[in-house]
């Protein structure tokens, strides 16, 4: 009768932390219907030449009308793109260069501005969509080489925007890390080589280093950078788990 | 016959001690010049400190961000450069991810490992194919770049311009520069990190410091210090320490890991390994490595 009191104190103990880490997973969002990747085609085209009129050349980084571009284009077709580009190149010879850096700006900073309602709180669906926009500029810079320096800036910027996203969001929330929607996409932007730097909690990076077998780490680190409070706490827990087993080894003994 | 005997018995004893401590006989792999090594009490602190005196070009850095294409991890191209080399010290850089994977944007000689122009960290470091090394803050947007195709007179802003970033990306692959992200502790002689947001986590500290010795003349230094402090602590006592006692103005200080991969080694002049001044782990717990050789 005896032995089962003591038993029961490491089962309670242990009962918690079970109860604790289940109530983890259970927080965890599965949900995995991916949003399906959209056609992008223009029915209509936007005629940017009224546009472009008046403008010095000079100054086309300040005055380029980003603002009417971003809400009139479609700016997710990559043929009006290019209508775009063949139209600033017609309006600014000998420009293309700088014809193609005023668009990426208009394609990522500015558009990024224009699209913030998507990068407010953890909105998986909105940078996933976003995700797959920005992926047919990196084959898009494969196939035309004249306009590849465009392309390329605007798959680098958002695919970076959208791993530093996710990365703030988990700063926020430690558990969406867990979440099938966050994996996809930090596993869509790593195999691109765009690694997203989650942090990891006290308890993760301590399971890491006890699988790593870090001992004299995870020692040092117990033993120097913790209060004596912390110590107390941690030393009863283990006499309280260990205790009922010594307790039954010398009974046997008897 | 007594005589050969002892004679004998003298040659042996000579030769064997000669043998145990042939390391006192070899030459020098470094002038002592441009190495200085102390250990130094600085207001209850114990800093060890290996300063490396840049001028002449003689003490040069190397960077090892990734495995190679043909799968050789950090520590065995490591091995296999270094051999012939005059290593000054080697050091785990940059901190990595759960995967291995160095955090923030990291080129290997040119090669891309990880794009990701992180947010969290000020410090882009340049290691150079020529051994030279520079830390800038991409706070300030002023990164300058040099040699062929790159526009010497513009400043670089790889956080606000995309373009820009591109730019860099490109002449780093051309250059077969390395490059990597870490945390900016101190930019031109200023704390950088703030006591408000620093991490509060304690951990012994290693940094690089970059600066001008007390005549002006270009030093890089090594700190490491074995008491438990946070960051900002870490970094605030450090730089108090090579301005006041050092006399040292400090144009960067960067974070060199001491979490996961706390790899350290420092060689004396006759190639022996410093016993003091170490990391925890070995160098083949590294992902990626930084080492400054002499030639």
């Amino acid at each position: 009768m005896q032995l089962n009191k003591l038993l029961l104190v490491p089962a309670i103990v242990l009962s918690v932390l079970f109860l604790c880490l289940l109530t983890l997973v259970i927080q965890v969002n599965y949900s995995d219907n991916i949003p399906v990747e959209r056609a992008l085609n223009a029915e209509e085209p936007f005629n940017i030449y009224p546009h472009l009129r008046n403008l010095d050349v000079n100054q086309l980084k300040e005055t380029f009308p980003f603002q009417i571009y971003l809400d009139s284009a479609h700016w997710t077709d990559i043929k009006e793109i290019n209508a775009v580009l063949c139209a600033m190149d017609s309006s600014y010879p000998n420009n293309e260069m700088g014809n193609q850096e005023v668009l990426s700006i208009a394609l990522t900073e500015k558009l990024e501005a224009h699209l913030s309602k998507s990068f407010e709180g953890y909105q998986p669906d909105s940078l996933i969509r976003i995700l797959q926009w920005a992926e047919r500029f990196n084959n898009y810079a494969a196939i035309d080489e004249i306009h590849s320096p465009l392309f390329e800036v605007v798959y680098t910027y958002w695919f970076n925007s959208i791993s530093n996203a996710l990365r703030e969001n988990a700063e926020k929330n430690y558990a969406i890390k867990y979440d099938y929607k966050f994996r996809y996409i930090a596993e869509r932007l790593r195999e691109k080589q765009f690694s997203t730097p989650v942090k990891g909690t006290y308890i993760e990076k301590t399971i890491y280093r006890l699988i790593d077998k870090n001992w004299a780490y995870l020692f040092n680190k117990f033993w120097y950078a913790t209060s004596v409070l912390y110590k107390l706490v941690i030393f009863s827990l283990v006499a309280i788990l260990i205790f009922p087993y010594i307790y039954i080894l010398k009974m046997k003994q008897k | 016959m007594r005589y050969i005997l002892v004679l004998g018995y003298v040659f042996i004893l000579i030769t064997s001690w000669a043998g145990f401590h042939s390391e006192k006989l070899l030459p020098p792999i470094y002038d002592s010049k441009y190495v200085d090594v102390s250990t130094v009490k600085f207001k209850e602190d114990q800093f060890h400190v290996i300063y490396l005196k840049r001028d002449s070009n003689r003490v040069k850095a190397k960077y090892f961000a990734a495995s190679d294409y043909n799968g050789n991890n950090v520590f065995q191209r490591y091995k296999k450069w270094s051999a012939g080399k005059n290593i000054i010290l080697v050091s785990s850089g940059t901190y990595i991810d759960y995967d291995g994977v160095p955090v923030g944007l990291t080129i290997d000689n040119g090669v891309m490992v990880n794009k990701n122009l992180a947010k969290i960290f000020d410090a882009l470091v340049v290691v150079y194919a020529n051994g030279g090394i520079t830390v800038t803050n991409l706070k300030d947007g002023d990164l300058k770049l040099k040699g062929n195709g790159a526009d010497t007179a513009k400043k670089y802003d790889l956080r606000k311009s995309a373009w820009d970033l591109q730019a860099f990306t490109k002449w780093s692959e051309s250059h077969e520069a390395t490059v990597f992200q870490t945390h900016l502790l101190v930019y031109k002689n200023k704390l950088t990190i703030s006591f408000m947001n620093a991490n509060p986590a304690v951990n012994p500290r290693r940094f690089l410091a970059i600066g001008k010795d007390r005549n002006g003349k270009g030093v890089h230094a090594i700190i490491q210090s074995t008491a438990y402090t946070t960051l900002y602590d870490g970094a605030k006592r450090t730089l108090d320490f090579l301005n006041q006692m050092k006399g040292m103005e400090v144009v960067s200080m960067i974070n060199l890991d001491t979490g996961d991969q706390d790899v350290f080694k420092f060689f004396e002049k006759d190639g022996t390994v410093n016993k003091t001044i170490k990391g925890a782990r070995e160098l083949d717990a590294a992902v990626n490595l930084l080492t400054y050789y002499f030639q």
